[in-house]
C-alpha cells in the first residue's frame, strides 16, 4: 500500500505568520478539512448558545410561578432556542462531518464546488448573528415558537423581517451544502466505489442532502409568504383577507418533518461506522440498511400533517397520514434490528465512541416510540401541545441526534488532531451526559401525560416535582458539556499520538491516510477493489 | 470493501474507456450543481404560486 500520493501537501497552508494572514487564511479557505473544523466549532459555540437559552427556560420553571424572565421573554427563549439548536448547531455539526469526512471516505480530493462549501459555512455566522441580535430590537425576539405559525408571529415587532432574512440566510446555506454534498458524491467518488460500496455515513448523507434540497426552499417559501403577508399586503395565511392560516401550518410541516430526518440521518450514518468498528464485524445488513434510509427519507416527505391533527381534518385524512407515520418504524426498525445484529457475536468493545453509539440506539428508540404514541390520532389529541412532546423530540434530538454527533467526534478525533482523546475524561462526559440527559427528559413524560401545556413560564403546583427534577437534569448536563469541550481541547494540544487506524475494527479509506489527516488527501485517487 | 492506495493510472491522465477525468468530473458537476439549484428554485417558487392559486380558489 502506497501513500506517497496523498500527502504531498501536508501542512501546506497551515501556519501563516501574523493575526491578519491567519485569519484570512480562515475566511478564504476552500479546503474541505478547513471548512469541517469552522463548521463543528461555530457548531459547538451555537450549542452552548443554544444550551444557555435552554437553561434560562429550565431555571425558571424550576419552580411555579414567575421567578427570573418575563413570560415574553420566556417565549423569545424557547423560539430562539429551537432555530439555533436546529440551523446553528445540529444541523451545522453534521455539515462540519460531511464536509471533513465525505471527500476522505470516498477517495475525492475535495468537495466539488469548494468556493460554494465556503460561502455556504460563512453565511451562517451572519445569519445566526442577525438572528441572536433580535433580542434586541423593540419588541424583541421573535416569540411565536419555532414554527414561526401565523397570526401569532405577525404580532413580531420589528424582528420580524430580520428573523426572516436569517431564516432565509440559513436555508440558502443549507441548499448550496446541500448540493456539494450531492454533486461531490455523486461525481467524485474514486474509480471502483460504486455506490453500494460507499460507506454507510455517505449514503446518508446523500440521502439527507436530498431531503435539504427539496425541504429547506419550502421553509423559504413559508416564510416570504409571512414577510409579504406582513409587509406587502398580501393575505396568504390572513383569514381576514381570505387568506387560510392552516396553509401555513400545511407547508411549513412539509419541510419540518423532513427536517427532523435530515437531523437524525447523519447521525444513524455515524452509527453504522461506529458500531461495527467497535464490534469488529461488518455492518449486518448493508444493503437493507441503505434501503432503510432511502424508505424513511421518502415516508419523511408522506406524514406532515401528524403534526395538526388537532388542528382538525377529514377522517380519511387523519387516517392517511397516522398510517404513513407509523409506518416508518419499519425501516427504523430494519435499523435497530441491524445495528443490533451488528453486535451479535462481535468482540465488543467499550470506548467512549462506542458508548454514545450505544445509548443512541436505546435513547433513540425511546423517542421513536413515543412518536408512534403521537401517531395515534385519539392519544395525539390528549398528548398535543404538552410536555409529552417535548419529552418526545428531546429525545430524538438530544440522546439521538447530539449523542450521534458525540460518537462520530470521539471516533474521528484521532484522525482530525492526530492524538488520542482522554479516554477517562471521554467515558466521564458520557456517564455524566447519559445520566442528565435522562433526568431532564424522562420526567417530561410524566409532565406532560398529566396535562403540562408546553411553552408556558408558569405552571399549577401539582407539576413542581418533576420540572424541578428536569431543571437539575438540565444544568448537570449543560456542565457535562464543559467536559467534552476540555476533551477536545486537550487532545488539539497534545496526548499520545494517534496512528492511521486507531481502532482494531474501523474499516474505511480515511483510516488509510495519516493522523491527523494531511491538508490535501487523494490528489490523485485511489483504487477501489 | 477492500481498496488500495496506489494511484489508478499515473497521474491521473485519462485512458480511453476508463472513468472521466478530474477536469470533466469537475465539469459535470459543475453542471449537476445548476440542475438541483433549478429544482431548489422551481420548489420555492412553486410553493409561494401554490400559496397564491389557494388563494384565488
Amino acid at each position: 500500500m502506497s501513500t506517497t500520493a496523498i500527502d504531498v501537501h501536508a501542512g501546506h497552508h497551515d501556519h501563516p505568520k501574523g493575526v491578519l494572514p491567519w485569519i484570512m487564511r480562515w475566511v478564504t479557505t476552500t479546503n474541505h478539512k478547513d471548512i469541517g473544523t469552522l463548521y463543528l466549532i461555530f457548531a459547538l459555540l451555537m450549542f452552548f448558545i443554544g444550551g444557555l437559552m435552554a437553561l434560562v427556560i429550565r431555571a425558571e420553571l424550576f419552580q411555579p410561578g414567575l421567578q427570573f424572565v418575563q413570560p415574553e421573554f420566556f417565549n423569545s427563549m424557547t423560539t430562539v432556542h429551537a432555530i439555533i439548536m436546529i440551523f446553528g448547531g445540529i444541523m451545522p455539526a453534521f455539515a462540519g462531518f460531511a464536509n471533513w469526512m465525505v471527500p476522505m471516505m470516498i477517495g475525492a480530493p475535495d468537495m466539488a464546488l469548494p468556493r460554494l462549501n465556503n460561502w455556504s459555512f460563512w453565511l451562517l455566522p451572519f445569519a445566526t448573528g442577525l438572528l441572536i441580535l433580535t433580542f434586541f430590537m423593540p419588541g424583541g425576539a421573535p416569540a411565536a415558537g419555532w414554527t414561526l405559525y401565523p397570526p401569532l408571529s405577525l404580532q413580531t415587532g420589528a424582528a420580524l423581517p430580520f428573523s426572516i432574512f436569517a431564516i432565509h440566510l440559513l436555508g440558502l446555506s443549507s441548499i448550496m451544502a446541500s448540493i456539494n454534498i450531492i454533486v461531490t458524491i455523486m461525481n467524485l467518488r474514486a474509480p471502483g466505489m460504486s455506490l453500494m460500496k460507499m460507506p454507510m455515513f455517505v449514503w446518508t448523507w446523500l440521502i439527507t442532502a436530498y431531503l435539504m434540497l427539496l425541504a429547506m426552499p419550502v421553509l423559504a417559501g413559508a416564510v416570504t409568504m409571512l414577510l409579504t403577508d406582513q409587509f406587502f399586503g398580501t393575505s396568504f395565511f390572513t383569514a381576514s383577507g381570505g387568506g387560510d392560516p392552516v396553509m401555513y401550518q400545511h407547508i411549513f410541516w412539509f419541510f419540518g418533518h423532513p427536517e427532523v430526518y435530515i437531523i437524525i440521518l447523519p447521525a444513524f450514518g455515524i452509527v453504522s461506522q461506529v458500531i461495527p468498528a467497535f464490534s469488529r464485524k461488518p455492518l449486518f445488513g448493508y444493503a437493507a440498511m441503505v434501503y432503510a434510509t432511502a424508505s424513511i427519507a421518502f415516508l419523511s416527505l408522506i406524514v406532515w400533517a401528524h403534526h395538526m391533527f388537532t388542528v382538525g381534518m377529514p377522517l380519511a385524512g387523519q387516517l392517511f397520514f397516522m398510517l404513513t407515520t407509523m409506518l416508518i418504524a419499519i425501516p427504523t426498525g430494519v435499523k435497530v434490528f441491524n445495528w443490533t445484529a451488528t453486535m451479535w457475536r462481535g468482540s465488543l468493545s467499550f470506548e467512549t465512541p462506542m458508548l454514545f453509539a450505544l445509548a443512541f440506539l436505546f435513547l433513540f428508540t425511546i423517542g421513536g416510540f413515543s412518536g408512534l404514541m403521537l401517531a395515534i390520532v385519539p392519544a395525539d389529541f390528549q398528548y398535543h401541545d404538552s410536555y409529552f412532546v417535548v419529552a418526545h423530540f428531546h429525545y430524538v434530538l438530544v440522546p439521538g441526534a447530539l449523542f450521534g454527533a458525540f460518537a462520530g467526534a470521539y471516533y474521528w478525533l484521532p484522525k482530525w488532531t492526530g492524538h488520542m482523546y482522554d479516554e477517562r475524561l471521554g467515558k466521564w462526559h458520557f456517564w455524566l451526559s447519559v445520566i442528565f440527559v435522562n433526568l431532564t427528559f424522562f420526567p417530561q413524560h410524566f409532565l406532560g401525560l398529566a396535562g403540562m401545556p408546553r411553552r408556558i413560564p408558569d405552571y399549577a403546583v401539582q407539576f413542581a416535582d418533576f420540572n424541578m427534577i428536569s431543571s437539575i437534569g438540565a444544568f448537570g448536563f449543560g456542565l457535562a458539556q464543559l467536559v467534552f469541550v476540555w476533551v477536545v481541547i486537550k487532545a488539539v494540544r497534545g496526548g499520545p499520538k494517534a496512528p492511521d487506524n486507531p481502532w482494531e475494527g474501523a474499516e474505511g479509506l480515511e483510516w488509510t491516510v495519516p493522523s491527523p489527516a494531511p491538508h490535501h488527501t487523494f490528489d490523485t485517487p485511489p483504487v477501489i477493489k | 470493501m477492500s481498496y488500495v492506495m496506489a494511484p489508478a493510472h499515473g497521474n491521473d491522465e485519462r485512458r480511453p474507456g476508463e472513468a472521466p477525468g478530474a477536469d470533466e468530473r469537475r465539469a459535470r458537476a459543475r453542471r449537476n450543481a445548476v440542475l438541483l439549484a433549478v429544482l431548489a428554485a422551481a420548489f420555492y417558487v412553486g410553493f409561494i404560486v401554490l400559496g397564491a392559486v389557494k388563494g384565488l380558489f
